[in-house]
């Protein structure tokens, strides 16, 4: 009998150890993997801010070469006294970015695009839609106390190739007749 | 796999959903709404030049004249891949080639997402302001037009363009669709018949009566109230809303308002809803069938904006599921629900029935007063013309020099000439 209970004592001494030990277990995997989760996260966290960051840093230089390009073109244009014309053979030429292209509207909401189609002409393009609000509160600006301000021109559909775009703007003098209009010129 | 709709809209809760849910049911399928600005103008350039190339595309039916139709996608070849056993004949006859080639008669190029209702918008706060409840016909109509004219309101208003066959082309269409003999109402006109025009004599003498006493008074309402300056939805909203421009922009005037009745479209609804969130405006309204008959409203269905799929997209297939996907019924519903249309749906007629309460004997559609020739200018170009009749511009001089309206008689030759095809022979 007493063997009996001795038995009977180790077994519940044995189970009660597997148990614990089980039990153990699932905790310390518990923590590690709430632990290792959490790495995880903060390693994601950090690559998500170096992409942003590097992101920014990539669209800031783009900005700052469109917007050194753009200025460039502006200050060639006012310093040769162009019109609408000669300011369009120039920039047909110097654009060497096949991903944009330059507009110069009135400010009237029509204007052309420095691009020569099949026909050996200028394309046009036409903002006067009420659905253009936004961006003519910024072209219908242009005038002598803004000239050579560049500017950012909000989401809009581009007129000529009617692709959702974005741009900068600046305001341009040009010959009209003999007399000095005020234009914007766009890079799309 | 992404598929772009572009749209007139700066966006479209109700395709968003759409595309959501769709998303949920096609994980590897994602749909995206593009908003083009100037549509008209820019959604051909961009189905021309294939970059950053379009799907799909909302539209207006397509027809042999429309400057859509080489980019679009002839949709009756695409057979069981278009599931359209739950849609409406009325607008699905509609949407097919108008045509005298047999052999074309069963082409489509586009399918109407919903049905538009016409009616009118009433300023409930107004009304109530005056001991005015929401008339229910012809009688209450004018007596609250009675009412308000007494008390300084010009009770319709609108632009001139659209508001008189927004408020009566329904009511015309009924007198065709409803008449106790149809097919000689319907032959009556298909023969361009001198006697055609008096079928339409009430819905013009109202017209008369609301100009002639000022209850709708357009060039007033313009240059002494600033109201409905420009014809955009948003214009329409915002004069509704009493939101008036200023110097600093736009600025909510009052809740009150100045605009009792508004005909329209059901489907301007989301806007003037969103208007009024944005100006925090405390104006309530309702929109109704215009109870311009004796026993109340007429409900006309039109086809609303359709989805087009363009004959570039290499996902034709897709394109096709998507579409299929935004007709199915409860899909449908939903979407229409958003944008104010009636769904096109075989049960369309009851749904339209149960949400205005009207009797089916006063509800037309378009395929019953589709005729030979055109027979929606001459009507509503009449109309037009007895609605801009008290402004002096097209008044008759007399002979003591003042300014008179022309009569009644005149405006029914004109509408005359106009469906007998006279005053096409008198232009050339």
């Amino acid at each position: 009998m007493k063997k009996g209970k001795e038995k009977r004592n180790w077994s519940f001494i044995i189970v009660a150890v597997n148990i614990l030990l089980i039990t153990l277990l699932a905790v310390f995997f518990f923590i590690y993997n709430s632990y290792y989760q959490d790495n995880i996260q903060k390693q994601n966290l950090a690559n998500i801010q170096n992409l942003n960051r590097s992101s920014l840093q990539l669209s800031e230089k783009f900005f700052e070469n469109q917007q050194k390009e753009l200025k460039n073109a502006a200050q060639y244009i006012i310093r040769k006294n162009f019109t609408v014309r000669d300011a369009l053979d120039y920039l047909k030429d110097a654009n060497a970015d096949n991903a944009s292209t330059f507009e110069i509207v009135g400010t009237d909401g029509l204007g052309y695009v420095a691009e020569v189609n099949e026909r050996g002409e200028y394309d046009t393009v036409d903002y006067t839609s009420s659905d253009y609000r936004e961006f003519m509160n910024i072209i219908k600006d242009a005038g002598a106390n803004n000239v050579s301000r560049v500017g950012f021109v909000p989401e809009f559909t581009d007129g000529h190739t009617a692709v959702k775009s974005f741009g900068i703007q600046v305001t341009v003098p040009m010959r009209v007749m003999n007399e000095v209009s005020y234009f914007t010129l766009l890079s799309v | 796999m992404n598929l772009i709709v572009a749209g007139p809209w700066s966006d479209c809760k109700a395709l968003e959903d759409a595309a959501t849910d769709f998303n949920r049911q096609y994980p590897n399928c994602h749909v995206s709404y593009e908003y083009l600005q100037d549509f008209s103008d820019t959604l051909p350039k961009r189905l021309e030049s294939g970059d950053e190339p379009v799907d799909m595309f909302l539209t207006g039916n397509i027809q042999k004249d429309s400057p859509l139709l080489p980019y679009a996608a002839e949709l009756s070849s695409q057979g069981e891949q278009l599931e359209l056993s739950n849609t409406f004949d009325g607008l699905m006859e509609n949407a097919r080639l108008q045509t005298k080639d047999e052999a074309e008669k069963e082409l489509f190029y586009s399918i109407p997402l919903g049905a538009e209702v016409r009616g009118m918008f009433v300023n409930v706060t107004l009304l109530k302001s005056l001991g005015l409840s929401v008339p229910e016909n012809r009688a209450e109509l004018l007596e609250a037009c009675r009412v308000l004219k007494e008390n300084g309101y010009v009770p319709f208003q609108g632009n001139p363009g659209t508001f008189s066959q927004q408020l009566l082309y329904p009511y015309c269409c009924n007198l065709v669709a409803n008449a106790e003999d149809y097919e000689a109402a319907y032959a009556l006109i298909d023969s361009r018949d001198e006697q055609a025009a008096s079928l339409f004599e009430e819905p013009m003498r109202l017209m008369y009566e609301l100009a002639d006493e000022e209850y709708y008074n357009y060039k007033y309402c313009e240059t002494e109230l600033n109201l409905f300056l420009d014809a955009s939805n948003e214009g329409y909203a915002r004069s509704f809303l009493n939101i008036l421009e200023t110097e600093n922009g736009y600025e909510k005037k009052d809740d009150l308002g100045q605009v009792a009745f508004m005909p329209s479209v059901k489907s301007l609804e989301q806007l003037i809803q969103q208007t009024k969130e944005d100006y925090h405006s405390q104006i309530e309204y309702e929109f109704i069938l215009a109870p311009v008959g004796e026993e109340g409203g007429y409900a006309y269905l039109s086809p609303g904006r359709a989805i087009a799929i363009s004959n570039q997209t290499k996902n034709q297939a897709w394109c096709n599921r998507f579409v299929s996907f935004l007709l199915e019924t409860e899909h449908n519903i939903k979407f229409c629900d958003t944008m104010g249309f009636v769904p096109n749906n075989k049960n369309a007629m009851t749904i339209l029935s149960k949400e205005f309460d009207v009797p089916k004997e006063r509800i037309s559609q378009l395929g019953q007063v589709t005729f030979s020739y055109d027979f929606y200018s001459p009507l509503t170009d009449a109309l037009m013309a007895v609605s801009k009749s008290n402004n002096p511009k097209y008044m008759e001089e007399q002979a003591d020099g003042s300014m008179r309206m022309y009569s009644f008689d005149y405006y029914m030759e004109q509408l005359k000439k106009g469906l007998t095809g006279e005053a096409e022979q008198e232009n050339e």
